[in-house]
């Protein structure tokens, strides 16, 4: 993919020199051309980078597609090269290994827009890593911390994370759901939680919407006698199939009509099935309504129901979704309500 | 006592503020008493220098440093080039070094040193000694600046020596025939005196009472030099010379205003002193309070220093008292414990060299405060200061009412942030508008977005330091950003009861972690009102 930065200037940093460095960099990208400075929200990246590297490995923000994303949505980018509870490197002076700044420009000539990016290694412990990242983020701007690591292998540092008004990740990549799943639990219950997002709940959004229809739209005879919705998935897809079934135990047009209380009713879980035949998920009911997520499309056929109806998914961007996330910064509590209820599940063993 | 509510002098001599001051600063004789110290070595010699580069020095001034140390002028002289190029603003930073033109020269040319003991009077004879030669060397008319940047112990022993040496006479202090011929004015004596003037209201009566009998009031020059900040000085700018903003700065419109000033270091070397202050006394009798009467003062009827200082004056007699139950409910310290700076491991406050085991001193204050005038009732204005907190951030916000719940406020899970307008005094001054914009695209997608002005990207060289400025007012006898006697006396009685309070309880204090915004006291000094410390 052809990069979609007009100009980058980049230079080494210290500890004590990021600010100067930033501004110097500023007036160099500024000299031929005036550059805008664009910045929605401070967005830290999170990255585990061994401490026992060397001091000039890369950090993979740019696989990540930063660069795409920030393009959309302008912010102060604090790429943070960390491992987590391996405690501070004792044969080092300073807690910081590298640091590097950077400014990317976007847009044509005369329209031209900068973002500012910090990529710091750190060789500090745990406790120490939030102070580093409170120096660099500005103030009166939202915050997004961005963990990019599978939260089954990498837990959150809770300390970083409740510093942003909002923490992004991606279940997609999670090797262990339920791991990953408990991993979130503490912040669940905090009263001072962030907003959390997840990818790959956005990829359900479409689905959840077909299903809802055509489950609202059926003979209120029949919604009564709804029995639990099954889902399967391929393989590779058992955090979205985990999200579905979360979802369909929270949600009253889907889940078991009856009188007893949310917490009492059991989540039904989703298994997987190696004979999909290029279905991502289904989801069906004793009664033959089955729900088809294909990579293109959603197909549901209800024999009690409406006639057979398919809904074409989109092929969003992964730095739209991104970007898409980044800007809404309400609380989706529904998203909350299903990862409650997974987080039940899985204590409950 | 002369001079201190009557009406100053005329606006053209003294409109520092107006839109095309004037600024004549006669030939003049600095003497800084602690001229070797760490304040002249970090702040008023690097200050100076600058002045001289921008060429607004008056010209053959003289800087005549007093100090123990046992230095020659040639020593002296050394010493103010290596601080100067340590402690200089950055554009004119290494400048003494290359000395192409000679502009370190002609400025080393100015400076003296006298040494003795500030209580020893014969120290003061040898000084008038030698200010005399200088004075007749460099053709200079007698006038002095007398900056005291000593210890506050030594406030008035000094100011009483120089009566008893007689560098201050009855014609300095007789305001009353100013200028009788333009061609020959009266050479003046001035005092500049560095915060904290006191520790409580008693002290700081006392040394005014002192120091008001020798040098007029007029004369004296009390330093804060937040006031010498621009972001500081631009705040009569902001709120008097824009009509988006006054119309709107009434508790009709503000929901709560916080003012924040950070400190990311430690005690440092400054235990000694700072074991008898706290934060209290060192940064909200002063600091905090002075910004606050700035940014809730009504419309001054002119920029004569006196008319500005006396509506200042009117809202520190507005702030609602705090006193005996209230002070637990309303006000919070705290000490830092060990804790992060940027990763790395600080010591806690009571870990830190020359502070004792047992200090109660609070390296942070949080308050809730109200000012009781027409125009603020009801507004809370929320203030914190500290060390070791996780930046060094010194900002202003007024936050207004939140727009109905209706329209595009609706969902309580989506509340739109409230208008807020911050003035950042530092680090990157300037002034941030918090908006709600829509985000491009097919849906209403609200975001918080900020129309920010930054200082170094509109007028691009960094801004002057406090004390060119401040200094440069007093070479100009411009008192404006100068605290009155009344100020300083008023701002102590509203901070006695606190203190006195404090003082009672012999409960160890709370602590913070360095590195954090301070203790859990200060979130619920704001939680049963819904509100937050703001992110800086």
């Amino acid at each position: 993919m052809a990069s979609v930065v007009a100009s980058r200037a980049r230079r080494s940093s210290s500890v004590e020199r990021i600010e100067p460095d930033l501004t110097a960099l500023w007036r160099d990208v500024a000299h031929d051309e005036p550059v805008s400075r664009a910045v929605m929200s401070n967005l830290v990246v999170f990255c585990r980078c061994p401490v026992d590297t060397g001091e000039d490995v890369e950090l993979p923000h740019a696989d990540l597609g930063v660069d795409e994303v920030v393009q959309r949505h302008p912010a102060r980018v604090i790429v943070l090269g960390h491992d987590p509870s391996t405690g501070a490197r004792r044969d080092r002076s300073s807690p910081v290994i590298s640091a590097s700044v950077e400014v990317l420009t976007f847009g044509t000539s005369g329209a031209r827009y900068g973002v500012e990016q910090i990529v710091i290694r750190s060789a500090c412990g745990d406790a120490a890593i939030r102070s580093i990242v409170r120096q660099l983020t500005l103030g009166d701007i939202p915050t997004t911390v961005w963990w990019t690591e599978d939260l089954s292998t990498t837990e959150p540092l809770t300390p970083l994370v409740k510093m942003g008004r909002q923490f992004l990740y991606d279940s997609r990549c999670w090797a262990d759901v339920r791991a990953a799943t408990l991993a979130l639990a503490p912040l669940l219950t905090d009263p001072f939680r962030p907003d959390l997002a997840d990818r790959n709940w956005r990829r359900l959004a479409p689905v959840r919407r077909a299903l809802h229809f055509a489950l609202e739209s059926r003979d209120a005879a029949h919604h009564g006698a709804t029995t639990p919705l099954r889902v399967r998935h391929r393989h590779g897809e058992t955090a979205l199939a985990w999200l579905m079934a979360g979802w369909a135990h929270v949600a009253e047009h889907v889940r078991h009509v009856t009188d007893r209380p949310i917490a009492d009713v059991r989540l039904e879980p989703p298994t997987e099935d190696t004979r999909m035949d290029g279905d991502v998920l289904t989801a069906s009911l004793d009664d033959g309504f089955r729900l088809r997520v294909t990579d293109d499309r959603v197909i549901v056929e209800d024999p009690v129901g409406l006639p057979p109806f398919a809904v074409a998914l989109s092929r969003e961007p992964e730095a739209d979704a991104i970007a898409g996330e980044l800007g809404v910064l309400a609380e989706d509590a529904t998203f909350h309500q299903v990862l409650a209820a997974l987080v039940g599940h899985f204590q409950r063993g | 006592m002369a001079g201190v509510s009557a009406p100053g002098r005329a606006m053209s001599e003294h409109a520092s503020l107006d839109a095309a001051p004037t600024r004549t600063a006669a030939p003049v004789t600095l003497v800084i008493f602690g001229g070797a110290g760490d304040l002249a070595r970090r702040k008023l010699l690097p200050a100076l220098y600058n002045l001289h580069l921008d060429g607004v020095l008056p010209p053959r001034t003289a800087i005549v440093a007093v100090g123990r140390a046992s230095l020659t002028d040639a020593g002296y002289r050394s010493l103010a080039k290596e601080s100067i190029a340590q402690f200089a603003r950055e554009r004119h930073t290494g400048a003494p070094e290359p000395d192409n033109d000679g502009s370190w020269t002609a400025f080393a040319e100015s400076l003296f040193f006298v040494g003795g003991s500030l209580d020893d009077s014969a120290a003061y004879a040898a000084l008038g000694s030698r200010l005399d030669i200088i004075e007749h060397e460099r053709g200079l008319p007698g006038n002095r600046i007398y900056y005291l940047a000593v210890p506050p112990s030594m406030f008035v022993p000094t100011v009483e020596q120089l009566a008893r040496a007689r560098f201050v006479g009855a014609g300095h202090r007789d305001h009353s025939a100013d200028s009788p011929d333009p061609r020959h004015p009266r050479p003046f004596a001035r005092l500049i005196v560095e915060k904290p003037i006191g520790r409580d209201l008693a002290s700081a009566t006392a040394i005014n009472d002192a120091i008001v009998r020798v040098f007029d009031e007029r004369d004296i020059y009390r330093i804060d030099h937040y006031l010498g900040k621009e972001t500081v000085q631009n705040l009569l700018v902001l709120r008097f010379a824009n009509a988006i903003f006054e119309p709107l700065f009434n508790q009709k419109y503000v929901d709560h205003v916080q003012i924040t000033v950070a400190e990311s270091e430690g005690v440092g070397t400054r235990a000694s002193y700072y074991e008898q202050a706290g934060a209290m006394r060192d940064m909200v009798q002063n600091h905090l309070l002075q910004l606050l009467a700035l940014i809730a003062m009504e419309p001054p009827h002119s920029l004569d220093p006196d008319v500005v200082r006396d509506e200042k004056l009117e809202v520190l007699l507005s702030l609602r008292p705090i006193e005996g139950e209230a002070v637990d409910a309303q006000a919070v310290r705290a000490q830092y414990a060990a804790g992060f700076e940027f990763g790395a491991p600080v010591r806690g406050y009571l870990d830190e060299p020359g502070v004792a085991a047992d200090s109660r001193t609070e390296t942070f204050v949080a308050l809730r405060l109200f000012v009781d005038n027409w125009r603020w009732a009801g507004v809370p204005f929320l203030l914190r200061t500290g060390k070791r907190l996780p930046k060094r951030a010194s900002e202003i916000t007024v936050q207004l009412k939140d727009v109905p719940p209706i329209l595009f406020n609706r969902d309580p899970a989506a509340p739109l942030d409230a208008n807020a307008l911050t003035i950042r005094i530092q680090p990157d001054e300037g002034f941030a508008l918090g908006i709600s914009s829509k985000i491009p695209g097919p849906r209403v997608n609200i975001y918080p977005v900020k129309m920010d002005f930054r200082y170094s990207s509109t007028f691009g060289a960094g801004s002057p330091e406090a004390y060119e400025r401040l200094l440069l007012d007093v070479m100009s006898g411009d008192p404006t950003l100068f605290m009155r006697r009344d100020e300083v006396e008023a701002a102590w009685r509203w901070v006695s009861p606190i203190l006195e309070r404090w003082s009672g309880h012999a409960d160890r204090l709370p602590t913070y972690a360095a590195g954090e915004w301070g203790p859990d006291q200060a979130d619920a000094l704001l939680r049963p009102t819904g509100r937050r410390w703001r992110a800086l």
